[in-house]
This record gives C-alpha cells, structure tokens and sequence, in this order.
C-alpha cells in the first residue's frame, strides 16, 4: 500500500487515510480545542504524510512515523497560532500536597483527561508529550521552543497540580 | 604725693609712645642653621617598624569562637520526597486515559486531504517560470454586465408606465431612460466587483509552501529557529522555489493559481439575474420580411430581462435552477403602407418562470472557482401586457397576444466563485414553442402563427447560502 502511495496512486492514499484516520484523528484532539482544529491538525498531518512518505525508513513502526508527524502537526499548528505563547496562569503551584492521595487508577478516563486540559497550557503540553508520545525533554524542548529545564519544570509542575486536583475531590 | 603725680606722668608719657615692630623675615626662618641642623639631626635618624606577628590573626579568642560555633553546627537535610520522582504512575494514567478514548474522523476529512493533495499535485505541475494570461476581459465583462443590469432596470419600469398611459412618446422616453442610466451607471457595485477579483490571501499560499520536516516540521519557516533544523539541500531548494513563486505571482492580478480548491457539493444559492436579447415576435409578415419575400425589412430591436435567480448545487458539476423575471419581447418591422414608409412595432411584457439544468465544467485544472456552464430550461411566461403600433398611432393594445407562453432555452457562459459570490454570465437562446397571437378579427390566430425568439447576453450575481 505504501509504495502505492509512493507513485500517488489516490486509492491507495484514500485506503491508508481510512486505516488510520481515526486513530490519528483521536491523537489529535489531544491537542485541539474542539473537533474543528482537530480536523485542521489530521487533513494538515495526513498532506504532510503524503508528501513525506519517500522518507520513512521502513526501519520502524509505520503508525508510529504518521502519529509522531500528526503530532508535530498538530503543534506546527499551536505555534503559527501561539498558542505556546501564552502566559502562565497564576495558579496555586507551591500548595502542599495531601497526606492522603487518591489512588488516581481509579479516577475516570474522562475525568483525567478533562483535568489535564484544565492544567496550564504550557503544562499540558509538556505532559502530553512526555507521557503519551514518550517524547524526550530535548525533543520538547526544541519542539516548544523552550530550554530543557523549563521542560523539566513544566513537567513536574503538570504532575504535581494533577495530584492536587485529584486529591481535592 | 608730688612724686606719686610725677611718677604718673611719668608713667603716661611712656605708655603714650608707640613703637612699631619690624616686620618679621619670614624667609630667614627656615633658612636658620639651627633649624636645619635639627632638621638633619631628625632625618639622620632610621626606625625600624616591629614586625607583625601574623600568627596572631586568627588566633584571636573572638574568631575562634565564631569558628568553633559554627562547626559545631550539624544540619540534617530533609526527607527527599521521593513522591515527586516517583511519577510514572501519574503519566500512566494520564496516557492511558487520553488513549482510551477514540474518536472518529470527519466524514469529509479525505475530501479535505484529496483536495490538499490535488492542490500539492498542482504546485509540482507549476514550472518555476509562470506565464499569467491576461484576465481583463474578464473585467471587461463584468463591467458590460453590470451597465446591462443597471440599464434595463429603469428602462423596463418606464416602459410600463408608458403601456399603462397608452401612449408612447419615443422622445420623452429616450431622454429619461438617457439620465436614469447615466445615474446607475455610477453605481459601486460594478467597482465591488472589480475588486473582489483581486483579493488574495497571503497566508494561504504561506501556509501551503511549508516545508514540513517530519521530525520538527514548525520550524521551518521560521527563520529565528532555522539553523536548528537539520534541512537536507532538497527542502532548501523547494523551499527557495515556493517562495519565489510566491514573490511572482503577488503581483499578478488574479488569486485563482493560489487559492486551495473549493469542491462544490450539495448547497443553495441566490441572487439577481438580468440579460438583454435581440428580439423577434416572428409573425408572418415578420417571417416573410426576413425571407426577403417582401420589400419589408425586420429592425433591430431590443428586449431585456430582470429578476432573481435561485440555483440548488446537486453535485461539483451538476445544478438546478429557478428564475423568476420581469421582461419584455419587441418586434419593429419596416413596411410600406400606401407608398409610405412606416415602423411596425409590436412588444409583449412578460412574467417569466424558469427551470433549467445545467453542468459545470472546470475552466482548468489549476482553477476550480472557474467553470464553463451549459444550461438548458423550459420556460413559462404570463403575457402581462401588449401594444402594436404603427408609426406613432397605437393601433391594439392588450388583445392581440395570448396570455401565456411556453419556451425552451439554452444558456452558455462562464460562472465564477469570488468568496461567497458566484458571478455568472453568458450567451442566452430561447424560442417561443406556442403561437401568441391571438387574432384581431380579420386575421385569425391560424393565419398569423407567431412565436417569440430571443438572443442574447445575460448576467447573474449570487449569494451563496449554504
């Protein structure tokens, strides 16, 4: 399918974007504020996908090359709108943890994942891209456009509002 | 007491004496020999300084208090917390909640990348050296339209008020439809139009000549973070090339090259259409005149049309419209009648509906805001009104035509997409299919088979809704 792709054939385009669509689609809204920038970030990555194909190596996961460029998209995107930009919200960052801590596996999917779009935006990303897309904080750094200690910090600031926002249920 | 008064006299006249003192050799008084001989005396003698005792320093009772206190001093740092490190729990979760939750794609998202794609195929299909064909006539016809619309209008309207009066004054009607042109003719809407034709989105065109790198795709077109992309020599040469296009065709009056491709599908539009025709009410005499049967010669005579114009988008290609317009049909005729030479001039006023089909075909494969449309339409018309007159003297008015008409037409030109605006125009063909003459009492309807036929130019601007 893929070297079909390579001589652009439309079909074979059509068959791998529907493979993966939903998937990708899903990684995307990760990063989108609603399901239109989400759209924005897959026809974006899916055209980047396209136009790139004769670079993937063959040597790895093949959905993981087109998740690791829909990502990119998508904050290729984030950063033409500045998005990354914005100020850091003055939010009760040095409280106290409690003594007691909530087991968070218990928690909702839904809810963890409303609680981590409520973090700082700076925050969140960083620890999307930490966790989820097991980026390194050299790669997020130069993806952000940040130093590797402010990743670091962004990080640990993401996890430790996470715990605080779990242990105030 | 004589001597104690002779010793106070005594004693006044001394103290009345004043003596003044020398004035003192200030030079002289370093310059003594006994104050430089003590001088040298002084200088003659060295001092050692006692040497410090450095070992002393530190030694004293005060410092080494303040040592002593100070290293007697443990501190005991505090616990490590180690539930900070130990996070990997926290990105778990995190990453297995965001990865349960699946969301489906757009429906029209590969409608999007094909577009994408089919625009990325144009921009490798685009030479480096790009030759623009000159669009003024585009320009050109718009501007003829828009005068066309705005021509018609009043005269349409001032022709009614005329029919209502029964009498026509051909000077008096010529001067005002003269200044009421003029008027309109000054309209802004032809300058819109002219200038929605040069709009041009930069950001677009930005936005499609990104070079993405897979890894670290924003950075490419950022020219603070450039450096720090590892550009193979490749992207910097398509880059270059995009960019370079991008200077060239900034220039050039038309956006179409550029634009992304807006796949028409299902949808509405409306708006107003008009046209101007070249008109024959084909009667027999008519008929016969251009046969040259007869030393009768047809005239040329002017007809036109205005209304609002609704379209439903069935497919990118195929469409449905429906017209409703106000016009009008004339026939002049030169005839001889005794030996005298006389304009013959009949016209119907009409109330036209219009159903037409047509298919739209892309002008180019770069532009697909430009189609060459071919329309075909059936037509109904209620004959409002009706006059024939011969030289100046009206000789029926409302009773020599039919009430109703029927015809077929066909329509050809080119339709444009500006925004939300669609602007269309083109050549128009319609032939009356029934006989509308009604008989005046000496010639029956049988005798004189009349029909209307019509050719012409008609424009029409619509407002997308949907």
């Amino acid at each position: 399918m893929i070297s079909k792709c390579l001589n652009d054939e439309r079909s074979a385009q059509e068959q791998l974007y529907k493979l993966y669509a939903d998937k990708m689609f899903s990684v995307c809204m990760h990063y989108a504020a609603d399901r239109e920038e989400a759209a924005d970030f897959l026809q974006n990555g899916f055209l980047t996908v396209f136009s790139k194909l004769h670079l993937f190596g063959f040597n790895g996961s093949f959905e993981g090359w087109v998740r690791r460029i829909m990502v990119n998209s998508a904050l290729s995107i984030l950063r033409k709108k500045k998005r990354f930009n914005e100020a850091l919200e003055n939010i009760e960052y040095m409280q106290e943890l409690p003594e007691h801590e909530v087991d968070m596996e218990l928690i909702p999917s839904a809810e963890v994942i409303a609680k981590v779009n409520d973090l700082p935006s700076k925050s969140a990303m960083v620890l999307k891209l930490f966790a989820i897309e097991g980026y390194t904080h050299q790669e997020i750094s130069e993806i952000m456009g940040i130093t590797v200690g402010t990743s670091k910090s962004q990080l640990n600031r993401a996890r430790t509002l996470l715990k605080i926002a779990f242990n105030k249920k | 007491m004589k001597t104690e008064k002779d010793i106070a006299k005594i004693k006044e006249s001394f103290e009345s004496q004043s003596f003044k003192a020398p004035v003192f050799d200030f030079e002289k008084l370093n310059n003594s020999p006994l104050d430089e001989a003590v001088k040298n005396s002084f200088e003659s003698q060295k001092f050692s300084a006692p040497a410090f005792d450095f070992g002393k320093l530190n030694n004293s009772p005060l410092d080494e208090a303040v040592k002593n206190s100070f290293e007697s001093q443990t501190f005991v740092a505090p616990a490590f917390d180690f539930s900070q490190i130990n996070t990997s729990k926290i990105d778990k979760v995190v990453k297995d909640s965001f990865e349960q939750v699946v969301v489906s794609a757009p429906v029209d998202g590969w409608e999007k990348v094909h577009d994408g794609l089919t625009i990325g195929d144009v921009w490798e299909n685009i030479s480096s050296n790009i030759v623009v064909k000159s669009n003024s006539w585009r320009r050109a016809v718009s501007v003829a339209a828009a005068v066309l619309i705005v021509s018609f209008v009043p005269q349409l309207t001032l022709d009614s008020n005329l029919y209502e009066m029964g009498i026509t004054n051909k000077a008096d009607e010529a001067l005002l439809v003269s200044n009421e042109t003029i008027q309109d003719n000054g309209s802004v809407e032809s300058s819109n139009l002219l200038a929605d034709n040069s709009l041009i989105n930069p950001i677009d065109i930005i936005d499609n000549s990104v070079i993405q790198n897979p890894v670290l795709p924003a950075f490419v077109d950022d020219n603070n973070e450039i450096d720090r992309v590892a550009l193979t020599q490749r992207h910097e040469l398509s880059k270059v090339q995009k960019i370079d296009l991008f200077s060239t065709v900034q220039s050039i009056p038309t956006i179409e090259l550029q634009k992304p491709s807006q796949k028409r599908s299902f949808g509405f539009n409306l708006g107003l259409i008009a046209g101007a025709n070249r008109t024959w009410l084909r009667d027999v005499e008519t008929r016969n005149a251009l046969e040259k049967n007869t030393i009768s010669s047809s005239k040329f005579s002017l007809g036109g049309f205005f209304g609002v114009q609704g379209e439903i988008n069935w497919s990118e290609r195929w469409s449905s419209q429906v017209s409703f317009a106000n016009g009008n049909s004339r026939n002049r005729l030169g005839v001889y009648s005794n030996g005298f030479y006389q304009e013959k001039e009949s016209e119907i006023n009409y109330l036209k509906v219009g159903l037409s089909t047509s298919y739209s075909q892309p002008i180019s494969v770069q532009n697909r805001n430009g189609f060459l449309k071919s329309k075909l339409g059936v037509s109904y018309s209620n004959i409002m009104s009706s006059y024939t007159s011969t030289g100046d003297v009206l000789t029926s008015l409302n009773d020599l035509y039919a009430n109703h008409n029927v015809g077929v037409f066909v329509q050809l030109g080119p339709e444009f997409r500006v925004g939300n605006f669609i602007f269309e125009t083109g050549l128009n063909f319609e032939q009356g299919l029934l006989n509308i003459y009604n008989g005046n009492g000496q010639i029956s309807s049988d005798l004189n088979y009349t029909s209307n036929r019509e050719f012409g130019v008609f424009t029409s601007i619509r407002y997308i809704l949907k």
